[in-house]
């Protein structure tokens, strides 16, 4: 079995430093917040994955629609003036075919990512857009190969937020988009998202 | 005076008596018979107005038939009692109403009148149909050979106990005479005597068997009186009852009588003799040999021997011709002359096909029967030395033999030189010289089967010629069977004329040219060799002769391919050496028994493990297959040359073909391996593919292709990868798996594929190939 060994003292340099920032991005918020006594944010939510790579779509195309489901959480903050920064992570497995020989492939993307979102804060009803930058991790298996690896990538959100009291119900669509090659092969890791949220905001 | 007036008177009743006999061909024994055969004998009939007729009688007591001195044939009108001229009438001789004595025979030759006729076959034919036991055909002579062979040979001595019968008187006895006139003592001389230079029966087998047996007996001295007249006799048909009041009468003239002193271990062989004559136009009264079951006074009467006391002119019968071709019978010899055509297909160089004690028995009789010859077989090309059959003592063979297809057929060479001994072998009106008799045990002796219109024992006659297809034609040569350079007949040799078909023919070489004679025994047979017999030398006690041996033996190997399911590995074929071919020839070759063939026999075997059947094998004449058991065989024309190539679907042979040039020899084992064809997949194709996941590609030569429906077996298929000039393996796979893919291939590199069944004999068969870019 094949491996990119080589490749592993690199990538993990690109891990450590995304890491790195991820982790200063959130501290910033959480001192911001504090000293701007903003409001929180924290939800979980699944959505229907649709990615944007022909070939991702070729090898896995099997399966019911529900295996095309990622599984997330978000939180932020809100700054003020409709201005909130936030972060989340999600979870994508997904079991596939070779495209000729029809061997058992599989797949794994756990992204994290972290930005900025501007919403309206007049009413119970928020609509908002956001954007950020992504650690994607995968890891894909099969016969041929096998790999785990990460990358950074981009997401834009929109999405709808109803409020209820502290109760939040979160509309969201999404676009990420994180072009890998760890070896030869080129492809798109993100795609198009659109799922829902349950959470607080306090 | 009175004696001739007597004869006279006797002879004119009996003319007119005999009219009731004369159509009586149909007996009332019951048990098989063997003939005493007469050929033109010369006899006196008398008219009723008493005018004499020279005849000549041919027949047995089955048929006989009389002609004239010109050759018409006469015949006694029933009605009319008169001896007319015969006429062919529904297959059967009837009077014409020319009476003979009044119809000049000059006025019949002017009108053609036909001459020689007879009726014989279809008398027979009629016998054969109500009393088919009376002929014995000697069907089952086979049987007794083979029975005979197993026993032991005839030496030594052999008692027969002989008795002269008279019978009560009448007015015209169909024996001319009732009672018997010339003493029994001289029939005991004349059976019994070893003495030198006497003509006897014992002395005419002491000759024959070369001093290694004769009979010896007892003769009743005294005419033995019967109760009842011939005419009785004759009426009841029946010679049992002659025999049962002979003996009656022996034993009430002397009570102490003991017939068992003479007989051999109670089995009792009795030579009987009649007063009076034979029986012109009847049956009954004619020489005979036959067999009863007839037990009386402690003996078995097994078989006897009936034979008249005088001739037809009242004369004493002094010939021991019939005695001894009698004898013969009684001693286990078949009759060789045809019951039905009354050809007899050894001439005049056989007791047993003539009757006639100048003539010693043949060399076929003397070894098959007698076994006091044993032949020198023929196994070399040379040249030999062969010592009159006649001959008291010799320093070379006396008889030789030459297998054609051994055991049952083959060739028997005998110097029949006249004088060779002065009183039973020389008959002066036949040629002397070198008789080639062909032997086929399979059949009969004399006796023409429907499949097979030739005879178990029939010589080769030098002087026919091709236009002569019937033994018919035999009569006239019976005196001249025989080669010798006195005559000009030195080579014997088998060619095809032109004009005529294969395999019955021989050429004649002799002083005047060169012709074809019909080699009549070899017709039917597919396998018989032609034979060689050159520089037959001048007739004498020894002569010489060259025989061309020509052994055309083939001997080969088989290949059978090996089946091993234990071991994964390609197996070539074994060689085996074992075949039923192998087995036949080798017992062939052992004996030696093909000797100056001019044609040569194919013999061979195709063998896939136990043979295969339907194989063609081109270029052979006729193109032969192979029967079941794989063996071919076929005969070829002497300095054959061609091509033999094994043919059959789906198979190849090894070796392909084999060629053969001016063939002077068999061919024997000339085996072939064949081996089932294992053709090539059909349709081999391929094509590159990329396979890939969503990170990851390789790249897929997948090939794919169809079973061939003309392979049998195939167990698997390897794919090879062709290298520069190797070959790979690749993979096998299952022969119900069609298609394979070469996985993790270069994107941009040429490939080349081979691909092949294998059958469960781990064998390989044709590629496919297949290129991919």
């Amino acid at each position: 079995m094949r491996t990119e060994r080589a490749l592993l003292p690199i990538s993990r340099l690109i891990e450590e430093e995304a890491m790195k920032r991820i982790f200063i991005f959130c501290l910033a918020i959480v001192l911001f917040s504090s000293l701007a006594q903003a409001k929180f944010l924290i939800e979980a939510k699944g959505s229907y994955f649709q990615p944007s790579d022909k070939n991702f779509k070729q090898v896995y195309n099997s399966g019911k629609y529900t295996e095309w489901i990622s599984y997330g959480g978000e939180i932020g903050i809100t700054l003020g003036k409709g201005v909130a920064l936030w972060a989340g992570g999600s979870y994508f497995n997904k079991k596939g075919k070779l495209t000729f020989t029809e061997e058992e492939t599989t797949l794994q993307i756990t992204p994290f990512y972290g930005g900025i979102k501007f919403r309206s804060t007049n009413s119970n009803v928020s609509p908002y857009l956001g954007v950020g930058v992504g650690y994607f991790q995968y890891k894909e298996e099969n016969r041929i190969n096998s790999i785990s690896k990460a990358d950074i990538g981009y997401i834009g959100q929109a999405g709808l937020l109803f409020r209820l009291g502290v109760f939040i119900v979160d509309f969201q669509a999404s676009y990420s988009y994180c072009k890998v090659k760890p070896v030869d092969v080129e492809a798109n890791l993100g795609g198009f998202q659109a799922g829902i949220g349950l959470g607080f905001e306090f | 005076m009175n004696l001739v007036l007597s004869f006279k008177m006797r002879k004119r009743n009996f003319g007119i008596a005999a009219f009731s006999g004369f159509l009586a061909l149909i007996f009332s024994l019951s048990l098989p018979q063997y003939a005493n055969p007469v050929y033109g004998e010369k006899i006196v009939l008398t008219q009723p107005n008493g005018i004499e007729i020279i005849g000549y009688i041919y027949g047995d007591e089955f048929h006989r038939r009389v002609e004239t001195e010109e050759g018409f044939t006469v015949i006694l009108n029933e009605e009319r009692g008169t001896i007319e001229y015969a006429i062919m009438k529904n297959k059967r001789l009837v009077p014409s109403g020319m009476i003979v004595g009044i119809v000049s025979p000059f006025y019949l030759q002017r009108i053609r009148f036909p001459k020689h006729l007879s009726d014989r076959s279809y008398q027979i034919a009629e016998i054969r149909k109500k009393s088919p036991e009376m002929l014995h055909e000697l069907s089952s002579f086979q049987d007794k050979l083979d029975k005979k062979v197993k026993a032991q040979a005839l030496t030594g001595t052999k008692k027969a106990f002989v008795v002269c019968v008279q019978f009560q008187a009448e007015a015209t006895p169909p024996t001319q005479w009732s009672s018997g006139a010339y003493s029994p003592s001289g029939f005991d001389t004349r059976i019994f005597s070893t003495g030198a230079g006497n003509i006897s029966m014992a002395n005419y087998y002491k000759a024959n068997s070369y001093n290694q047996f004769w009979p010896v007996g007892y003769t009743h001295p005294n005419w033995v009186t019967l109760p009842q007249t011939a005419s009785w006799y004759k009426q009841n048909g029946s010679w049992r009852k002659v025999i049962e009041d002979a003996m009656d009468m022996i034993r009430s003239a002397d009570p102490s009588f003991d017939f068992t002193l003479y007989a051999n271990s109670g089995e009792l062989n009795l030579i009987l003799i009649w007063a009076g004559t034979r029986q012109t136009w009847g049956t009954f009264y004619w020489p005979q040999m036959s067999s009863s079951s007839l037990y009386k006074y402690g003996v078995t009467v097994k078989y006897y021997n009936v034979v008249n006391e005088r001739n037809s002119d009242g004369t004493e019968n002094t010939d021991i011709s019939a005695f001894c071709h009698e004898y013969g019978h009684m001693t286990g010899c078949p009759d060789l002359y045809d019951y039905s055509s009354f050809a007899t297909p050894l001439g005049h160089y056989c007791m047993m096909g003539w009757s006639n004690y100048s003539t010693h028995f043949c060399g076929y009789i003397k070894w098959r029967i007698y076994e006091w010859v044993t032949p020198t077989e023929i196994t070399a090309s040379a040249s030999f030395n062969i010592d009159a059959l006649g001959l008291a003592s010799a320093s070379n063979p006396r008889l030789y033999k030459v297998n054609i297809e051994s055991p049952n057929e083959y060739f028997l060479l005998e110097n029949r030189f006249n004088g060779s001994d002065s009183n039973y072998e020389n008959y002066s009106y036949r040629w002397s010289g070198l008789l080639i008799s062909h032997i086929d045990e399979n059949y009969p002796p004399a006796v023409c089967q429907p499949s097979y219109p030739f005879y178990g024992v029939e010589a080769v006659v030098p002087v026919l010629n091709p236009s002569i297809t019937t033994l018919s034609s035999y009569t006239a040569y019976y005196d001249n069977m025989v080669f010798s350079a006195d005559y000009g007949y030195t080579r014997l040799e088998p060619a095809y004329p032109d004009d005529q078909p294969p395999g019955a023919y021989l050429t004649l070489t002799y002083s005047e040219g060169v012709e074809h004679v019909i080699y009549r025994n070899t017709q039917g047979h597919t396998k018989t060799t032609e034979i060689h017999f050159i520089n037959i030398g001048n007739s004498g006690s020894t002569m010489n002769l060259s025989a061309t041996t020509l052994t055309y033996a083939i001997s080969g190997t088989v290949n059978v391919p090996s089946v091993s399911s234990s071991k994964k590995v390609t197996a070539m074929p074994n060689r085996v050496y074992v075949s039923e071919l192998q087995r036949r020839l080798s017992d062939r070759s052992k004996k030696n028994s093909r000797t100056m063939a001019k044609y040569g026999s194919f013999l061979g075997k195709v063998n896939k493990a136990t043979g295969l059947s339907g194989v063609v094998m081109s270029g052979l004449p006729g193109n032969p297959s192979t029967d079941a058991s794989g063996f071919y065989s076929v005969i070829v024309e002497y300095n054959w040359s061609g091509i033999v190539t094994p043919t059959k679907q789906h198979y190849t042979f090894t070796p392909l073909s084999r060629t053969y040039s001016n063939l002077t020899s068999d061919q024997l084992g000339q085996d072939y391996s064949a081996l089932r064809n294992i053709y090539a997949p059909l349709n081999f194709q391929g094509v590159k593919v990329e396979n890939r996941s969503l990170l990851f590609r390789e790249y897929i030569n997948s090939l794919s292709w169809q079973s061939n429906p003309d392979n049998v077996d195939i167990v698997k298929y390897r794919i090879y990868k062709i290298e520069g000039t190797g070959r790979i393996l690749v993979a096998e796979v299952s022969a119900d798996t069609l298609n394979y893919w070469d996985i993790g291939v270069e994107k941009d590199t040429h490939y080349e594929y081979a691909l092949c069944a294998v059958n469960n004999e781990n064998r390989e068969g044709a590629f496919a190939y297949l290129e991919i870019d």
